[in-house]
């Protein structure tokens, strides 16, 4: 029987997965991709939630964290074009103009 | 949803309405004449924000308050609508000739502004938290973008990547927060949460919601633990959009982190307060003694900003008290947060103008002599840096002066020891400039942006900067009860 706390786990695991993700990794492609998989693994907590309470809240607004997620995406790809195109590299470690 | 809902729905957002409408309207006349839209376009810009105002003072005046559950129109949140609107015109004006200078004069930039304050409105103008988050993402896409704005530029480049991904991580730990609140309590109503108990055995998950919320609203405020990205991402930015960040992004965020901690009061008692005292106390060291070993002003001024961030911290901090502020506290809070929006965004303005050659000149060394060249430009730079240090007669003074005396009276004197010990290292590096301005001589070769002349619309933007720094400072009375007035809606 799988039940609510199954799901919650499972999104706590994803969600450290891709913080883990975000912070350790060199490749910024990874990086946004771990982005990505925290903003499902929040998804999967709204609508396991939401399914348990039958209420209908949780739903949409995995829709909405949908649209904010793939907004997200777009602006974070343009930024990694213009900097490719300036820097010729994307690895993070690379990015290192500015410290301090 | 009756006729009547939506009425009210509708002249209770005005303002919110407009800026909207009017980020709109740019983007369309920005796409009607491609290749010399961009001046038409700020003037828009310009006249959109100066109706929102106008709005804004109108509702505030007929006291026209509405609290309904997706938009909250209170007194507190009409002054933080007062507070980032001005923002947006101030930056519009401070960006006019740096841009013209950057050949980046466009109508993407003004409608990003507006879509910017769009999203601060939204992110504390609203009881429920997705739609907050949603405000928050608004502003933080449109300033990612804003940021790198310069996109020859491979500073400006690198700033928007790393507050790119640490804004993303930023927000994605504060959803994840809501996500945990809506699987304890099941509602996203902050009007609700705040009426919750907790279940007996299950305490530990709204605990650990407010935690990632408060961190997430942490990195935005740039408080100390998560305040690493600031420099670099200060720096890389364009002048009037750091200005822009520096103090818009700030009232918003602290506009929201308000209304959390009055409301989420699941943490342990005296928990919140000793979180906020460790936080101001590492927050005033660090971003003192960081400004000091910079050598350029704009780094030099983000580290400012953090310690600034710190004061306005320190002045919650004193004035909360079992899950309530102190409206006192609070309204000397809304005051500082005038003041140094004021002082920041004159400072910023000055920095706009040294520009050489379409790159950014604000080293230290760059200021050179600036004071006998350019004497009116040197004396406002001098008054909106003797205002940060906080010495009489600037609004950097008063604020100080009230934030201060009511941690005294709250009883918090070690943290006012703290906050004056580090007002005097800060004398360091913000006496620095004017030391370069005046007492180094003059160089052979000055740098270019010397002799130019300065735009008409950042003329006025540092002239208002300039006697709102000292009429606040000399007159601070009716700002305070205006304050004071705002802050009524914490009893």
């Amino acid at each position: 029987m799988i039940t609510i706390h199954h799901y919650l786990i499972l999104s706590a695991l994803l969600f450290t997965l891709g913080l883990l993700g975000a912070v350790l990794r060199k490749n910024i492609l990874i990086v946004l991709m771990s982005i990505e998989v925290m903003m499902n693994a929040i998804n999967l907590t709204f609508i396991a939630v939401s399914r348990y309470l039958r209420v209908m809240d949780g739903h949409v607004v995995a829709f909405f964290v949908m649209a904010v997620a793939a907004a997200e995406a777009a602006i974070g790809l343009a930024i990694v074009v213009s900097l490719f195109r300036t820097r010729q590299t994307i690895k993070t470690t690379d990015w290192r103009m500015m410290r301090g | 949803m009756t006729l009547e809902y939506l009425q009210t729905l509708f002249y209770a957002g005005l303002p919110l309405w407009v800026v909207t409408g009017g980020g709109l309207v740019c983007l369309t006349l920005d796409f009607c004449w491609p290749k010399k839209g961009g001046r038409t376009v700020f003037i828009a810009g310009v006249l959109v924000l100066a109706t929102a105002l106008t709005l804004a003072f109108r509702q505030w005046a007929l006291g026209d308050i509405v609290a309904h559950d997706l938009l909250v129109a209170d007194r507190v949140t009409l002054f933080f609508i007062f507070i980032v609107i001005f923002v947006g015109l101030m930056s519009l004006f401070n960006s006019y000739s740096y841009l013209k200078i950057h050949e980046n004069v466009s109508g993407e930039y003004v409608t990003l502004t507006l879509f910017s304050i769009v999203g601060m409105i939204f992110l504390f103008a609203s009881d429920h938290l997705i739609v907050n988050f949603i405000g928050l993402e608004t502003m933080s896409l449109a300033i990612y973008v804003l940021v790198g704005s310069n996109k020859g530029d491979s500073r400006s480049n690198e700033a928007a990547i790393k507050y790119y991904v640490i804004g993303s991580v930023a927000s994605a730990i504060l959803l994840y927060g809501i996500a945990l609140l809506y699987a304890s309590f099941g509602t996203f109503r902050l009007h609700d949460l705040s009426k919750m108990n907790l279940f007996p055995g299950l305490e530990y998950l709204p605990r650990i919601a407010v935690v990632l919320i408060v961190s997430g609203f942490l990195f935005k405020l740039a408080i100390v633990p998560f305040h690493f990205w600031v420099p670099d991402v200060y720096e890389g930015a364009p002048t009037p959009v750091t200005g822009f960040m520096a103090t818009g992004v700030k009232a918003a965020a602290l506009a929201l982190f308000i209304r959390l901690l009055t409301a989420l009061n699941y943490l342990p008692e005296g928990a919140v307060d000793k979180i906020l005292v460790i936080c101001v106390v590492a927050t005033l060291l660090v971003g003192n003694l960081g400004a000091i070993v910079q050598d350029n002003v704009k780094r030099m001024l983000a580290y400012s900003s953090i310690a600034h961030a710190g004061y306005l911290l320190l002045g919650l901090a004193v004035g909360y008290q079992d899950g309530k502020f102190n409206p006192e506290a609070a309204s000397a809070v809304l005051f500082y947060l005038i003041g140094y929006t004021f002082m920041t965004l004159g400072a910023f303005a000055v920095l706009s103008i040294m520009v050489e050659e379409k790159r950014e000149a604000t080293h230290f060394s760059d200021l050179h002599g600036l004071g006998y060249k350019r004497p009116g430009l040197a004396l406002a730079f001098t008054l909106f840096m003797i205002s940060l240090l906080g010495i009489p007669p600037t609004v950097g003074f008063a604020a100080k002066y009230v934030v201060f005396s009511n941690a005294v009276k709250n009883g918090y004197i070690g943290l006012v020891v703290l906050g004056v010990l580090t007002s005097l290292i800060s004398a360091y590096y913000y006496l620095r400039p004017l030391v370069m301005m005046y007492f180094s001589g003059v160089p052979d070769k000055p740098r270019s942006f010397v002799n130019a002349p300065i735009h008409f619309s950042l003329m006025f933007s540092l002239v208002f900067c300039a006697l709102a720094v000292v009429y606040l400072g000399l007159r601070p009375d009716d700002y305070l009860k205006l304050a004071h007035l705002a802050a009524q809606a914490f009893k």
